[in-house]
C-alpha cells in the first residue's frame, strides 16, 4: 500500500515536471488592465472572471486544520452525494455501507453510528440526539446549491458546542441571489439509476431574492459480496426554498426551508427466542424503511461596523423514520444568538448563547425499545471567544470556552487555547489545545436493544441466551483533550500546502460491560450488557494536502492522512469488540489525488484516484484496503447546456468498504458505475 | 493485496496519467478569461468618471487623481497598471501606503487584505473625509465603506453605500447608481 502511494506521488510529480518543462511561458494567461479599461462598466460586469475565491488569505487566518470543498470541486468531482464529496478532505474517513448508509468520521473512531462529529447545514446542527450522529441518507441537498463545505478537523466545541469532538463539517448553501434563473439537470446510469433537479431563483424586489428547488434521486439495488442482489435501493425526494433579503445596509435576513421523503431497502438479521411453532433463533428480513422530515430556519444578521455584528437564528426541525427495528419521530427547536465586537484595539470578541429543545417519540418493537418511550431534553449553552492580537497581523492568541448544560450530565465546560503565527502572509503556523465532550445520547441512556439470541450450548449454557444492550442513566460524557499543530504555506500563486499534526487523548469512551443475567420464564436467559464509560485511549497522526496548478488549465490536489489509534479497556470490561472498533475500525493510511484538466473547446476532464488502507476490525470483521478511480468528462455546449459522463470506482467491478456495527443490516459493496448527466440553465 | 493486483493498479494508474499527459500539451484554454483583480481595476478606473469630489478635495482640472492602496492582495497589485493612465486630462497616480493616516491627499483609497480591526479604523478615519473608499473585502460597503466589489456567479458586481458617500460629500452619478447594488443606512 505504502509503495503504491509513494509511486503515485513520484509519478505525478514527475509527470508535472515534464509537463511544466514543455511550455514554461504558459502560466499567466490574463487580459491586461489597459485592455479592460477600454470596455464600459456594463461590459466589464458581463465578463466571467477566473476566480480567486480559493483565497488562502482567509484560510491562513484560521488556527485550526481547515479544508474547504467549493462548488467547483463539487461539480468536477462527479460525486452524487455529500458523503462521497467528503472523501476529498484529508483526515476524513468515509466508508460506504450500502447505497444509503455511510460511516463518516474525522480522525478515527468511525462507524455507522459514529458520534464524535458535529455536522451543520447553514449553521443548523443536523445530528440527531438519538445516537449523536447523522442520518446522511436524509441529506440530499442538490449539490448545485452548495456553495462550499468547510471541514474542520479537531475539536470545535469551544465555538460550536458538544459533539464537535473530532471535527466539524459545515455545509453552506448558496445565497438566493447567487441562484437567479433556472437550472434543470437530470441523469442516470446503472446503479445511480436516475436523478433530477429543478431550481428556479428570482428577484422579489430591489434587495430580496427567492430560490426554490426540487430534487429526486433513485438508486437501484446494489450487489453484495457474492455478486447477488443486495436489496439496498434508495429513493428520495427533496424540496426546499431560500429567501435572502437585505432590508437595509447592515441587515440581512434569510429564511430557509426544506422537506424530504425517502425510502430505502434494508436487509436485517433479526433474532428472537424460539417459540412452540418456530424453533429458529434468527431470520433474514428484507424490508423497505421510510423517512421523511422538514425544517424551517430564519436568520437575521446585523453588521454594526466592520468588526461588530449581531446575529440571531431560530430553527425548527421535524422528522420521522419507520424501520422494522424502530419507529422514531422527533421535533427540535433551536435558538442561537451571537455578538461579535472589537474591544480595546487588540481583542476580537465573540460571545453567544443558545437553547435547544428536542422531543421524541420512540415506538417500541420486539427488537428495540426505550425506557421512556417519549422524552424532551433541554440544552442551554453560552460561549465566549477572544482573539487577542499580540503582534498585529503576526501573532494572535485565541482563548475561548463553551459552557453547556444538558439534562443528562449537567454542566459541561469545553475550553480551548490557540496560537497563530503568520511571519509572512504566505506562511502560517498554529497550535491548539482543546477539551471537548460527547454528551450522552438518548440511546446511551434509555435504549433496550435485544440484539442477538444464542442457541443453548453455544457458550456453555443450557438455555437459549438473549443478549440485550441496555442504556445507562449514569452514562457520563466521553471526553477528549486534543493537542494540535499545523503549518500552511502559499509557496507561489500555483502551489499551496497544508500539514496538521494531532494527538488526541480520550477518556470515558463507550463500551459494554456485562450485567447480571436473569432467567426468563424458566426457559431462557437474558444477559444484559450495560453501556458504560469503561475505555480510554489515544489517537495520533497527521494530514497533509497540497494543491498545484502548473497551468491555468490543469489543477492537481493531493491529500494524505495517517492515523494511529490505541485503546484500553477499564474497570474489568471485556468488550474487545468495541475496543477493536475504536482502535482498528479506521484505515491507517488514506490518500486522494485529483486532477482537473480544461481540455479546450469547453471540455473538462477530471480524474480522481483515491485509496484507503484496510479496516482492521469492525464488529470483528476486517475489510481489505482499496485503490479506486473516478473519471469525469464534460462538455459545455454554449453557456446554457452541459453534458457529462462520469465513471466511478473504475478499477474493480466492486469492493467492500465497511459493515454496520450494532444494528445487523447486510452491507453491499461499492460497485463500478457509469452515469451520464445533462444540466441546462435557463 | 496480492502482488499481481498491485501491478495491475500501477499499470492502470500509469496509463491514465500518461494518457492525460499526452493530451495536455496540445490543448489550449478556450477564450482567455481575465483575472478577477484586473477586471476590478478596470471597473474602478471607469467608475472615476462618474464620481465628483467636493471643491477643495481635488484642485485644478488638470491635477492628478491619486489612488492610494493600503494592504496587500491581488486587487491592490493589479491597480499598479493604472499608474500613469490618463482620464479626461487628469493623470492617475497609484501610491501604496502603510497606514490610513497617509491617505489625506488621496481621492480614492483601496483597502486590500488588512486585519479586520484595521478595516473599522479605516472606515472611522475616512468617515469625514472626501475619499472614495473601495475594497473587495466581504461586506465592506455594508460596514460603512463607499464601494465594495463582490463576485456573483463568476462575474464582478459592486455595492455602493450611498449614506457613506453622502456623509463623505462624494457625489456619485445616477448612471453609476443604476447599475450598482445600493445599500443605505436606514436613518
Amino acid at each position: 500500500m505504502n509503495n503504491i502511494i509513494v509511486l503515485l506521488v513520484a509519478l505525478v510529480f514527475w509527470c508535472c515536471e515534464a509537463g511544466a518543462g514543455d511550455t514554461p511561458a504558459n502560466n499567466q494567461e490574463d487580459v491586461a488592465v489597459s485592455d479592460l479599461t477600454k470596455l464600459s462598466l456594463e461590459a466589464l460586469m458581463d465578463i466571467e472572471v477566473t476566480s480567486a475565491s480559493r483565497k488562502p488569505q482567509r484560510l491562513a487566518n484560521t488556527a485550526a486544520a481547515v479544508f474547504v470543498i467549493n462548488q467547483d470541486d463539487i461539480r468536477r468531482s462527479g460525486a452524487t452525494n455529500i458523503p462521497d464529496l467528503l472523501r476529498m478532505a484529508p483526515g476524513v474517513q468515509v466508508a460506504r455501507i450500502d447505497s444509503s448508509k455511510w460511516a463518516v468520521s474525522i480522525r478515527g473512531i468511525n462507524g455507522r453510528y459514529s458520534n464524535k462529529l458535529l455536522v451543520l447545514k447553514d449553521g443548523r446542527s443536523i445530528y440527531t440526539p438519538l445516537f449523536s450522529g447523522v442520518y446522511w441518507e436524509t441529506q440530499d441537498t442538490p449539490l448545485e446549491d452548495i456553495e462550499r463545505i468547510e471541514v474542520i478537523r479537531g475539536p470545535g466545541a469551544a465555538m460550536w458546542g458538544s459533539n464537535a469532538v473530532n471535527g466539524v463539517i459545515n455545509i453552506i448553501t448558496k445565497n438566493a441571489s447567487d441562484t437567479r434563473g433556472g437550472l434543470a439537470s437530470a441523469g442516470g446510469g446503472r446503479f445511480e439509476r436516475d436523478f433530477e433537479t429543478v431550481r428556479y431563483g428570482t428577484r422579489l424586489g430591489e434587495e430580496s431574492d427567492l430560490s426554490v428547488h426540487a430534487k429526486h434521486s433513485g438508486r437501484g439495488n446494489g450487489l453484495n459480496s457474492g455478486g447477488g442482489d443486495a436489496h439496498d435501493a434508495w429513493d428520495i425526494f427533496t424540496g426546499g426554498f431560500r429567501l435572502d433579503a437585505q432590508p437595509s445596509a447592515g441587515d440581512t435576513l434569510s429564511l430557509l426551508g426544506s422537506y424530504y421523503n425517502g425510502s430505502f431497502n434494508e436487509t436485517y438479521t433479526l433474532y428472537h427466542l424460539p417459540g412452540e411453532n418456530d424453533p429458529t433463533y434468527s431470520w433474514i428480513q428484507p424490508t423497505t424503511s421510510r423517512d421523511n422530515g422538514g425544517n424551517l430556519m430564519g436568520r437575521w444578521h446585523r453588521t454594526l461596523t466592520y468588526t461588530d455584528s449581531l446575529s440571531l437564528q431560530i430553527s425548527y426541525d421535524h422528522y420521522q423514520r419507520r424501520m422494522i427495528v424502530l419507529d422514531e419521530s422527533r421535533d427540535t427547536v433551536d435558538l442561537d444568538f451571537q455578538h461579535r465586537f472589537a474591544w480595546g484595539g487588540r481583542n476580537d470578541l465573540i460571545w453567544g448563547a443558545g437553547y435547544r429543545f428536542s422531543h421524541d417519540n420512540l415506538g417500541a418493537t420486539p427488537f428495540i425499545s426505550f425506557n421512556a418511550p417519549s422524552k424532551g431534553t433541554n440544552l442551554f449553552s453560552a460561549f465566549l471567544h477572544d482573539e487577542i492580537s499580540l503582534v498585529p497581523a503576526k501573532l494572535a492568541l485565541i482563548l475561548g470556552s463553551r459552557f453547556e448544560h444538558n439534562d443528562y450530565t449537567g454542566l459541561e465546560i469545553q475550553p480551548n487555547g490557540r496560537l497563530i503565527w503568520t511571519p509572512t502572509p504566505q506562511h502560517t503556523f498554529w497550535g491548539a489545545v482543546s477539551r471537548a465532550v460527547r454528551t450522552p445520547s438518548r440511546g446511551d441512556n434509555d435504549i433496550v436493544y435485544r440484539y442477538r439470541t444464542l442457541p443453548p450450548g453455544a457458550v456453555g449454557n443450557p438455555l437459549p441466551l438473549r443478549l440485550e444492550i441496555d442504556g445507562n442513566t449514569g452514562f457520563a460524557s466521553e471526553t477528549i483533550i486534543a493537542y494540535e499543530s499545523g503549518y500552511r504555506a502559499e509557496l507561489s500563486h500555483h502551489i499551496t500546502m497544508d500539514i496538521a499534526l494531532f494527538y488526541n487523548d480520550y477518556t470515558r469512551l463507550r463500551v459494554l460491560s456485562i450485567g447480571e443475567p436473569s432467567l426468563l420464564a424458566g426457559t431462557s436467559i437474558s444477559q444484559p450488557m450495560l453501556l458504560t464509560n469503561n475505555m480510554h485511549g489515544h489517537t495520533y497522526g497527521y494530514e497533509a494536502s497540497a494543491t498545484w496548478s502548473p497551468f491555468d488549465w490543469w489543477r492537481l490536489q493531493s491529500t494524505y492522512g495517517y492515523l494511529c489509534s490505541i485503546m484500553y479497556l477499564d474497570n474489568g470490561s471485556t468488550d474487545e469488540t468495541n475496543r477493536k472498533n475504536a482502535a482498528d475500525g479506521t484505515p491507517r493510511h488514506q490518500f486522494s489525488l485529483r486532477s482537473g484538466f480544461d481540455l479546450g473547446h469547453h471540455f473538462e476532464f477530471d480524474i480522481w484516484l483515491r485509496g484507503a488502507d484496510r479496516v482492521g476490525s469492525i464488529d470483528n470483521v476486517s475489510i481489505p484496503g482499496y485503490v479506486t478511480t473516478d473519471v469525469r468528462l464534460s462538455w459545455k455546449a454554449g453557456k446554457k447546456l452541459e453534458l457529462s459522463l462520469t465513471g466511478q470506482n473504475l478499477l474493480k467491478a466492486r469492493h467492500p468498504e465497511y459493515i454496520p456495527e450494532m444494528i445487523n443490516t447486510s452491507p453491499s459493496e461499492v460497485p463500478r458505475t457509469l452515469y451520464g448527466k445533462v444540466t441546462w440553465k435557463f | 493485496m496480492s502482488i499481481a493486483r498491485v501491478y495491475m493498479y500501477r499499470t492502470c494508474t500509469c496509463l491514465i496519467l500518461l494518457f492525460s499527459l499526452c493530451i495536455c500539451p496540445g490543448v489550449q484554454a478556450d477564450g482567455i478569461r481575465p483575472s478577477e483583480s484586473n477586471v476590478k481595476s478596470a471597473m474602478l478606473f471607469n467608475m472615476i468618471k462618474f464620481v465628483d469630489w467636493p471643491q477643495g478635495a481635488i484642485s485644478a482640472d488638470s491635477s492628478p487623481i491619486t489612488v492610494c492602496v493600503l494592504g496587500k492582495g491581488p486587487f491592490g497589485a493589479a491597480l499598479d497598471a493604472l499608474h500613469g493612465e490618463n482620464l479626461k486630462g487628469r493623470a492617475v497616480i497609484v501610491r501604496h501606503i502603510n497606514q490610513v493616516q497617509e491617505a489625506g491627499n488621496c481621492q480614492i483609497l483601496v483597502v486590500g487584505d488588512v486585519d479586520r480591526r484595521a478595516v473599522t479604523s479605516i472606515i472611522e478615519w475616512t468617515r469625514q473625509q472626501p475619499i472614495l473608499t473601495v475594497s473587495d473585502l466581504p461586506n465592506f460597503a455594508q460596514a460603512g465603506g463607499v464601494v465594495g466589489f463582490i463576485e456573483q456567479e463568476g462575474k464582478i458586481r459592486f455595492v455602493i453605500n450611498i449614506t457613506a458617500a453622502q456623509q463623505q460629500k462624494i457625489r456619485i452619478n445616477s448612471l453609476l447608481l443604476k447599475i450598482a447594488r445600493i445599500v443605505q443606512d436606514p436613518s
